[in-house]
């Protein structure tokens, strides 16, 4: 019986993924787990395994090509055996396709409409379709028959800029990636759909560098990192959720789910674009800890090597643009949590400090928040709390 | 002129070195050595009797049937047989096989498949040599039906042209493959004749009677030396087997006629018989030589058979172009 | 810069290269007091005497044997054979001995030879001395082919290719011999195997052999003015061909045009073609086209010729089809 490999769903959002890699040639002979191919998908890269050992055979689609979830990749044959001549029928998807789905059998849908079938393209016009992931058949073609040439999809790309509303620059020659694509789906979709309002606080920052100071050494000891201003924001993000539980709830589209446990997520620059691992139960874990998990975070997340389940499950995030010298900006909230919180540098200014002006760190601390879960009294008690640990960091002893 | 007896003895050896090693490799082929084998049993008289009054700084040109003229020059068993055996240590590396054996050492300059090809580079051999003024011959064998070729032609009137020290040597073993060369060549006596054409002396001999053929030879080659510009040697003689292995060499020739020229007219017999009339050897010497031949032959086999092939890089690396490099992936 | 003819300066490289090294030489037919019969050699008897500049019977098997002969034994002639159209007559030479006899014997046999002549239509010679026959012998391993266009590239070409140690067929072009050029006065060599960019441009790249370089130049002047901006290459050596800068053109320019005297069926462009096919695909936003002589013997008169070899209207109008207005 030959084993069909379609396209796993690897998160509920994902309706798309793009196969980066072929690790198996066709014709090769494949052990049960080894890989076939990597997929790039929401902000992951993804290994997809044979679920069972045979010969991989009748591969459809080609390492830069994007394929709809479900779809049929390849089969496994065993010897001697015949691929089968019918495409799938269409079975309803079983609600629990969302993990590992490349370890089962499962006939998911019917396969898509392959973009690029008879529609006349330049071969140089079908490259970078490819890689920009256009529906070519979408493109209004000006060469002879209708060919789809260049300067078709270079147009093409003009307006779809001008169409999304915001400014868009034009993307002529970078080819999007899957990472960037879903970034600015998923801005837009929370930038569109959730009620931002944002409320504002400048924290003393004096104690909570001094602190850090003091602390680096015993925690560099200990965990074999050092510690970082990062670090301590998470435990003090954490310790206000314990303390006010009401904000460690997520909006589910029907209602309001309160969350059990405290996970803070971490926005990670990288070359593609941002990643947001989640450290779990923060709460409960020693400042070593969390410096030695942020560090692994950070550096798995430049290598494309964070797995799905770890950015799932946030209670709220924590985005840092001290690092890039800004001192205050609004962030934009990540579905499904709650709230946001934005941290600028830390910077030195004058300020009146105990009827005195002294000059004294700062540092900005924005709490971007749904309103439709949270409101400006929830809010402004928990940003108010934040920036007392900030200031009092022994307050987390 | 006459011969010293040392002299035809040695021709005597070079004859029956040539002779054993034709034979070997015919019994090496059926065993299956890869190839074709132009088999020059029956012409051995010819080159042995030029080769012993050349010098060594002469060059050679001969043809796909050039094992015994290759010999008769000094070349090796061992790497003529591992040149058969398509061997690296083989004088071409194992990359031409029987056709095509060059052994620059002894100024052997290389064979030609193609037949009548190196009649023409022959004489740009000679142009060189000449313009050099070197006192080299250059000696170029070819067959009856090379003599047909518009190479025959050129090269000849070339050489004539120019003056040029080449000895062509036309083996005419009477059968251009399957065709007797009466065929087509009736109306001359012998093909000697065909120099006329071109002002050049043509001197036609026997031969399978070595003696002759070194009388002539001995002349030519010092006139050659001495400028008298080029000339042609034919030897009347015969090609016991086949055009190649694979051709019994029955169908188009009486199996009389090659019983007579292999037994009663056999250049290698002939000439030992003389020797012994002549007692210039002993039925001992003579068993001893063919063991000691014999000999050699079985450890050139053996040399052949350990050898290893030359790697495919090997095989292409400047070996196409003097340093141009070549695309190595088919696909 | 002084400027020569191209026949003046095929002419120069060979006194240059017989001067420097005494064991090049020409042979060929009435190349000695008469000069050759397109002039080329006129005058170098009288400097380097008949025993260096040595007249041949009409033989062209014969001249090619001469030649592989020589260089086997030592030295490095220069061949001429009066038409390509006659080189027929030495082909089995050149294929079956010049070509494969360094490969035969081992890879220890160098043959340094020079096999000059010319082809090319235009000038009413006929159907048997106006042929184009690169693309034969560019088929063939162990052969170096090479074109010139100019009468710099002549010069610095043929020099390489004495100097080099293959059998190089060097192919001038009859039309092409009165045409003059700057030709620097001191000593310079031409690299074989590499495409010279004649003329950038970012619309079309267009690889052209031989003397059809200067109608794509033309046609690039006319072109201009029409916002089309071609791009020449002249790849000079046929054979091992200039692939990298053709492929980098093509990248730039995304459409490529070749134009040839040689018939168009299985001429060197589709061999061109190939090769940007295989490893240029995507960058190609047009078809790649050929601007070719027609697939029919070379008629006499200059009118029917007209119709038969690539015209520098045809390269217009080829290229006015390929880059979209605008």
């Amino acid at each position: 019986m030959s084993v069909e490999i379609l396209l796993p769903k690897i998160d509920e959002a994902m309706t798309k993924g793009r196969i980066t890699e072929w690790k198996k040639r066709e014709g090769e002979w494949v052990e049960k787990g080894e890989i076939l191919f990597t997929l790039e998908t929401e902000k992951v890269t993804w290994e997809v395994e044979a679920p069972e050992a045979g010969i991989l055979s009748r591969v459809k689609y080609q390492a830069g090509e994007e394929v709809a979830v479900g779809e049929l990749v390849a089969l496994l044959l065993k010897p001697g055996e015949k691929a089968p001549e019918a495409t799938p029928s269409p079975i309803p998807a079983s609600p629990e396709t969302d993990v590992a789905v490349a370890k089962q059998e499962i006939h998911v849908g019917s396969p898509a409409m392959r973009p690029h079938a008879k529609i006349k393209a330049s071969p140089l016009a079908k490259h970078m379709a490819r890689k920009q992931g256009i529906d070519l058949s979408l493109v209004r073609g000006s060469g002879p028959e209708g060919r789809i040439l260049k300067g078709d999809i270079l147009k093409h790309e003009e307006e779809r800029a001008k169409g999304s509303g915001k400014p868009v620059p034009m993307i002529s020659e970078k080819p999007l990636s899957s990472m960037r694509e879903t970034i600015a789906r998923r801005m837009i979709e929370s930038f569109q759909s959730v009620p931002h309002f944002y409320i504002s606080v400048e924290a003393d920052a004096e104690e909570l560098t001094a602190v850090r100071e003091k602390l680096n050494p015993s925690v560099e000891k200990i965990s074999g990192w050092k510690l970082t201003i990062t670090d301590l924001l998470v435990k003090i993000l954490a310790r206000t959720l314990e303390e006010q539980p009401e904000v460690n709830v997520q909006w589910t589209g029907k209602g309001i789910r309160q969350l059990s446990e405290i996970h803070i997520g971490l926005a990670v620059g990288v070359k593609e674009g941002l990643v947001v691992p989640v450290i779990r139960k923060a709460n409960l874990k020693a400042l070593a800890e969390i410096a030695r998990i942020r560090s692994d975070f950070v550096q798995r997340a430049r290598e494309g090597k964070l797995r799905m389940e770890e950015m799932r499950g946030g209670s709220i995030t924590l985005t840092n643009l001290g690092m890039y010298g800004i001192d205050q900006f609004d962030p934009i909230v990540n579905p499904p949590e709650s709230c946001i919180l934005g941290t600028g540098r830390i910077v030195e200014k004058p300020v009146a400090y105990r009827e005195q002006i002294v000059i004294r760190k700062r540092m900005n601390l924005t709490l971007a928040i749904d309103h439709r879960v949270l409101d400006g009294v929830l809010g402004s008690r928990f940003l108010q709390r934040v920036k007392e640990l900030i200031e009092e960091p022994g307050q987390l002893i | 002129m006459k011969i010293p007896p040392e002299k035809i003895k040695e021709i005597y050896v070079l004859m029956k070195r040539c002779r054993l090693f034709e034979e070997r490799s015919i019994a090496e082929l059926r065993k299956g050595m890869p190839g074709f084998l132009h088999s020059a049993i029956g012409q051995e008289a010819i080159p042995c009797a030029i080769a012993p009054f050349l010098q060594k700084e002469d060059y050679l040109l001969t043809t796909h049937r050039g094992h015994c003229d290759i010999i008769a020059r000094g070349a090796r068993f061992d790497r003529i047989m591992a040149e058969l055996y398509a061997k690296e240590s083989g004088y071409c590396r194992g990359l031409s096989g029987s056709m095509h054996i060059a052994a620059l050492d002894l100024n052997i300059l290389g064979a030609v498949g193609i037949v009548g090809s190196g009649i023409p580079v022959a004489s740009g051999v000679a142009l060189a040599s000449k313009m050099k003024n070197e006192r080299r011959v250059t000696v170029c064998y070819c067959g009856d039906g090379a003599s047909c070729t518009g190479y025959f032609h050129e090269g000849l009137g070339f050489a004539a042209a120019f003056n040029l020290p080449v000895l062509f040597v036309l083996q005419n073993n009477q059968y251009e493959e399957s065709t007797h060369w009466t065929y087509w060549g009736g109306r001359m006596k012998n093909l000697a004749e065909r120099s006329r054409g071109y002002g050049v002396r043509g001197v036609s001999v026997d031969g399978n009677d070595a003696v002759a053929v070194a009388e002539v030879a001995v002349d030519l080659v010092k006139e050659v030396r001495e400028g008298s510009g080029p000339v042609l040697l034919e030897g009347i003689t015969y090609r016991i087997h086949g055009h190649h292995m694979g051709d019994p060499g029955t169908t188009y020739r009486d199996k009389a006629e090659i019983e007579e020229w292999r037994i009663q007219r056999d250049p290698v017999a002939r000439l030992y018989a003389r020797l012994l009339k002549e007692s210039l050897i002993t039925e001992e010497e003579n068993r001893r030589m063919e063991e000691e031949i014999s000999r050699e032959l079985a450890e050139a086999v053996k040399f052949a058979l350990a050898s290893s092939e030359i790697s495919p890089e090997e095989a292409l690396r400047d070996t196409v172009y003097s340093g141009w490099p070549v695309a190595l992936n088919k696909v | 810069m002084r400027e020569l003819t191209y026949r003046e300066a095929v002419r120069e490289a060979l006194r240059e290269e017989m001067k420097r090294d005494e064991t090049v030489f020409q042979l060929g037919e009435d190349i000695a007091k008469f000069g050759g019969a397109y002039k080329v050699t006129l005058g170098l008897s009288d400097e380097f005497g008949t025993d260096r500049m040595l007249n041949t019977p009409l033989a062209e098997a014969g001249i090619a044997g001469a030649a592989i002969g020589a260089a086997i034994a030592g030295l490095r002639p220069v061949a001429e054979i009066m038409y390509i159209d006659f080189s027929t007559l030495a082909s089995d030479l050149i294929i079956n001995f010049a070509a494969k006899y360094r490969f035969m014997t081992g890879g220890k046999i160098k043959l340094p030879l020079v096999i000059r002549t010319q082809g090319g239509g235009g000038v009413s010679a006929g159907p048997q001395h106006s042929q184009s026959l690169e693309a034969w012998y560019a088929h063939i391993p162990g052969l170096i082919v090479v074109m010139p266009s100019t009468p710099y590239d002549a010069k610095g070409l043929l020099k390489s290719s004495i100097r080099d140690d293959n059998p190089v067929l060097f192919i001038e072009h009859k039309g092409l011999y009165a045409y003059k050029g700057p030709v620097p006065e001191e000593d310079y060599l031409i690299p074989l195997g590499k495409a010279e960019i004649k003329r950038e441009g970012k619309d079309l790249t267009v690889v052209a052999i031989s003397r059809s370089v200067h109608m794509a130049l033309e046609a690039a002047e006319v072109l201009k003015k029409e916002g089309i901006e071609v791009e020449v290459i002249d790849p000079m050596t046929i054979k091992p061909m200039d692939e990298e800068t053709i492929l980098r053109s093509v990248e730039k320019t995304g459409r490529l045009m070749i134009v040839h005297e040689a018939c168009k069926t299985a001429g060197i462009g589709a061999e061109i073609a190939a090769f940007v096919a295989e490893k240029g695909i995507d960058f190609l936003d047009a078809p790649i086209r050929r601007v070719a002589a027609l697939d029919v013997p070379i008629p006499f008169g200059l009118r029917l010729e007209s119709l038969v070899l690539p015209q520098l209207k045809d390269i217009i109008s080829c290229a006015r089809e390929m880059v979209p207005l605008g």
